[in-house]
C-alpha cells in the first residue's frame, strides 16, 4: 500500500498544474448481486433445483474478463486488465469499480463469463488472475470460470458432494447486455447492477440431477453447465 | 512493481513537466523480498503496519534464535523450528521447557506471505500474534514478556530496537513484529519443482506423471487423479488463503474419535476435525505428518488418501467426491491408486524440497558458535 500514497499526492498536482489535455473520465461501479432464484444467496442455506435436490454451496466465484463499454457512437472503450473474480464477499454483493472511463453516451456493455486470452494459461498476475487464488488448475490447463463448492443429501441420505469446476475454451460464454436507454456516464455516480443466478447454472436447457451427476470438472458433463450459463445466469437489472 | 513503474513515470512527468514545490520524499530502506510471480502476489499481504527493513529482519532473527526468551534460557523458537528440518523438529508433539508436551506437531514455516490463520485450528490471525504466543504459553517456552524484556534489556537489545522500529523502548508487540519480519522471509522458491517451472530442469517421467497425478482431480474412467490439488493448491502446495476456506476434514477419524480442530475456533459443528491444509514444500523433510504426527512416513500418508479414509459427518466433500472409480453412494471413500501411481506422486513430493532453502546462511543461527 505503500506505493500507493505518493500517488494520491501527485495526482491532484498533475491534475490542477498540468493537466490541460485530460480527458474527462467517469467512474463506474458494477454490482454483482449473487441469488438464488429469487432469494439472496448465502453460504450454507439450503436451496431447491429445478430437479428437486436441495443442497447448500460453501463457495462459489466466477471470473468474467475483458469488459467492454459500447458507445451510443459504436466506440468501444476496453477495461485494461479486465480479470475479474466475483463473489459474494458483502453479504451475497460484490462491487467492481471501474476508474477512468471516457464519460459520454453508452448503449452497451459486454464480457465474458470465463478468462479470455492466452492470460489463461500463464502464471502472470493480471486484473485479478493469481495462481494463489484457489481457481487454477494449472497453466497448461488454464483456471476455473466458474467453481461451486457444495454437497447435498440424496435420497437414500448419504451426503454427496455437488463439485462445480468449469474451465477450458468452449465454456467461455460472451454476455452482452444492451442498455434499454443509453446511459450517460458523467462523474462518480454510475451504477450497473447484475444478478447472478445459482439456479440457472443447474437448468436452461440442461436440467440437473444431482442424483444422478454432481460433479462436474473437466468432464463433459462440465460442459453442461457451461451450456446453462451461457444465458440467464447473469442478468442486468435496469 | 506496476504501481511503482507508474509512480515514477508521474515523478518524470512533475519534474519535466511542472516546477516540483513538494518533498521529494526518501524511500524506507526495505529487506528486499522476491517470490516467483505463480505464487501471486504478495505485497499488499504484508502488514501496512509492519513492513519490511533489514534492521527488523536482523532483529527477529536474533529474537528466532534467542534462548533468553525462555523461562529456563533453554529454548527458542528455532528448537521447535529447526531450518535443516524446514523448519519443523521431527516430532508428533514437542516438550516445552518443563518437559510437557503440546497437543499438535510443530508446523513448517515457509511462505507464510500467501498464508492466513496460523497454527492447526486457525485460531492465530497473523504472524505477529502467533509469533508471541509460544513465548508465554506454560507448556512451550513459559516464559512472562516482563521477564523476556528485562533479559533482553540486560543484553543490549535496545539499540536494536532503536534501529528497527525507532523506539529503544523493547515490548510485546515489536517482539511479535520483529518476528514476523523474519519468518515472512522464509520463502522456498528453489526446489526441483520450481527449477522444472522455470524451465532450469527435466523431471523424469515419474515426477512428470506424479505431478499431473497431484494435481488431477480424478473422474472414473475418464481421468486419473491423486486428488491432492483441490487442498493442496498450485505451486505454494498450500490451502487456499481467504477465510478459513483452506481448512479441511482430510477424514484421519470418525465423529466419535475426531479432535475439535476448526470448531475449537468457530464454534461451529460444521467445522469439527477441520484443519490447515499445511504447505507441501519441503515435506519430505517435516515428517512425521499430520496435526498429530500420527504417519511417520509419506508413504504412509499415501495409504491414509487411497484407502483409509474415515467417514465422518464433516468430511470434505472434495475427499467424498474424488476417486478412480466409481463408489456407491455412502461408501467409504477410496482413491484407488495402482502402486505406480503411489510411486509417482511420491516422486513428486520428493522434487518439493529445496536446498538451498534449508543452507540459506541469511536464516541460519546468527548465535551459531557463540553460545550452543
Amino acid at each position: 500500500m505503500k506505493t500507493i500514497k505518493p500517488l494520491f499526492y501527485i495526482l491532484p498536482f498533475i491534475l490542477f498544474a498540468c493537466g490541460d489535455d485530460i480527458e474527462e473520465t467517469a467512474s463506474l461501479e458494477l454490482e454483482f448481486i449473487h441469488k438464488s432464484g429469487n432469494e439472496n444467496f448465502e453460504y450454507g442455506k439450503t436451496y431447491t433445483n429445478k430437479a428437486g435436490n436441495e443442497f447448500s454451496l460453501r463457495l462459489w466465484r466466477t471470473y468474467i474478463s475483458e469488459i467492454r463499454l459500447i458507445k451510443s457512437d459504436e466506440e468501444v472503450y476496453a477495461i485494461p486488465e479486465s480479470y475479474h473474480l466475483i463473489e459474494p464477499t458483502n453479504a451475497n454483493k460484490f462491487r467492481l469499480n471501474l476508474d477512468q472511463i471516457p464519460s459520454g453516451n453508452y448503449k452497451a456493455i459486454r464480457f465474458y463469463v470465463g478468462v479470455v486470452g492466452d492470460e489463461n494459461l500463464s502464471a502472470e498476475i493480471v486484473g485479478d488472475l493469481d495462481p494463489s487464488n484457489n481457481m487454477a488448475w494449472n497453466w497448461t490447463t488454464g483456471y476455473k470460470f466458474i467453481r461451486m463448492d457444495g454437497e447435498f443429501q440424496d435420497k437414500e441420505e448419504n451426503r454427496r458432494g455437488v463439485v462445480v469446476h468449469i474451465g477450458t475454451e468452449v465454456n467461455l460464454k460472451a454476455q452482452v447486455f444492451e442498455f434499454d436507454q443509453n446511459i450517460n456516464f458523467a462523474g462518480d455516480n454510475n451504477k450497473l447492477e447484475f444478478e447472478l443466478d445459482l439456479l440457472e447454472a443447474f437448468q436452461n436447457p440442461n436440467t440437473i440431477d444431482f442424483e444422478v451427476l454432481s460433479d462436474f470438472q473437466f468432464n463433459n458433463e462440465a460442459d453442461l453447465i457451461g451450456e446453462n450459463y451461457e444465458e440467464g445466469f447473469v442478468k442486468l437489472i435496469e | 512493481m506496476r504501481l511503482i513503474l507508474f509512480s515514477s513515470f508521474l515523478f518524470f512527468f512533475i519534474f519535466l513537466g511542472c516546477d516540483p514545490k513538494g518533498k521529494v520524499l526518501e524511500p524506507e530502506e526495505e529487506f528486499e523480498l522476491t517470490a516467483p510471480s505463480y505464487f501471486g502476489s504478495f505485497n499488499e499481504r504484508i502488514p501496512e503496519d509492519n513492513s519490511f527493513t533489514s534492521k527488523g529482519f536482523e532483529l527477529g532473527r536474533m529474537l528466532f534464535y534467542e534462548k533468553k526468551l525462555s523461562g529456563d534460557n533453554s529454548m527458542s523458537c528455532s528448537s521447535c523450528h529447526q531450518q535443516s528440518k524446514a523448519f519443523t523438529d521431527g516430532k508428533a508433539f514437542s516438550p516445552g521447557i518443563d518437559g510437557q508436551e503440546g497437543e499438535v506437531s510443530s508446523m513448517s514455516l515457509v511462505n507464510l506471505l500467501w498464508a492466513e490463520h496460523f497454527t492447526w485450528n486457525g485460531k492465530m490471525q497473523s504472524v505477529e500474534d502467533q509469533s508471541t504466543e509460544p513465548i508465554r504459553n506454560p507448556i512451550e517456552m513459559h516464559e512472562t514478556f516482563d521477564n523476556a524484556i528485562q533479559k533482553l534489556e540486560d543484553a543490549g537489545y535496545n539499540t536494536l530496537f532503536q534501529e528497527a522500529f525507532e523506539t529503544d523502548e523493547i515490548t510485546e508487540e515489536l517482539i511479535g513484529k520483529a518476528l514476523a519480519q523474519f519468518q515472512r522471509t522464509l520463502i522456498s522458491s528453489n526446489s526441483k519443482y520450481d527449477q522444472y517451472l522455470r524451465g532450469e530442469y527435466e523431471p523424469t517421467q515419474s515426477e512428470r506423471r506424479g505431478e499431473q497425478l497431484f494435481f488431477t482431480h480424478p473422474i472414473p474412467g475418464q481421468l486419473r487423479g491423486g486428488n491432492c490439488g483441490d487442498c493442496h493448491l498450485g505451486p505454494l502446495t498450500s490451502g487456499a488463503i481467504d477465510g478459513f476456506q483452506g481448512f479441511h476434514n482430510n477424514g484421519l477419524d470418525n465423529d466419535e474419535n475426531m479432535d475439535e480442530g476448526l470448531m475449537a475456533v468457530t464454534g461451529d459443528e460444521k467445522d469439527k476435525g477441520r484443519f490447515k491444509t499445511p504447505s507441501l514444500r519441503n515435506i519430505a523433510l517435516t515428517a512425521p505428518y499430520m496435526h498429530d504426527g500420527r504417519f511417520e512416513s509419506l508413504e504412509e500418508v499415501i495409504e491414509h488418501y487411497d484407502n483409509g479414509i474415515h467417514q465422518s459427518s464433516t468430511l470434505d466433500i472434495l475427499i467424498i467426491e474424488g476417486g478412480n472409480e466409481n463408489q456407491a453412494p455412502g461408501e467409504r471413500p477410496q482413491l484407488f491408486l495402482t502402486e505406480q501411481e503411489k510411486e509417482d506422486i511420491l516422486a513428486f513430493l520428493n522434487m518439493l524440497t529445496d536446498e538451498k532453502f534449508i543452507n540459506n546462511p541469511q536464516f541460519s543461527n546468527p548465535f551459531e558458535n557463540e553460545n550452543d
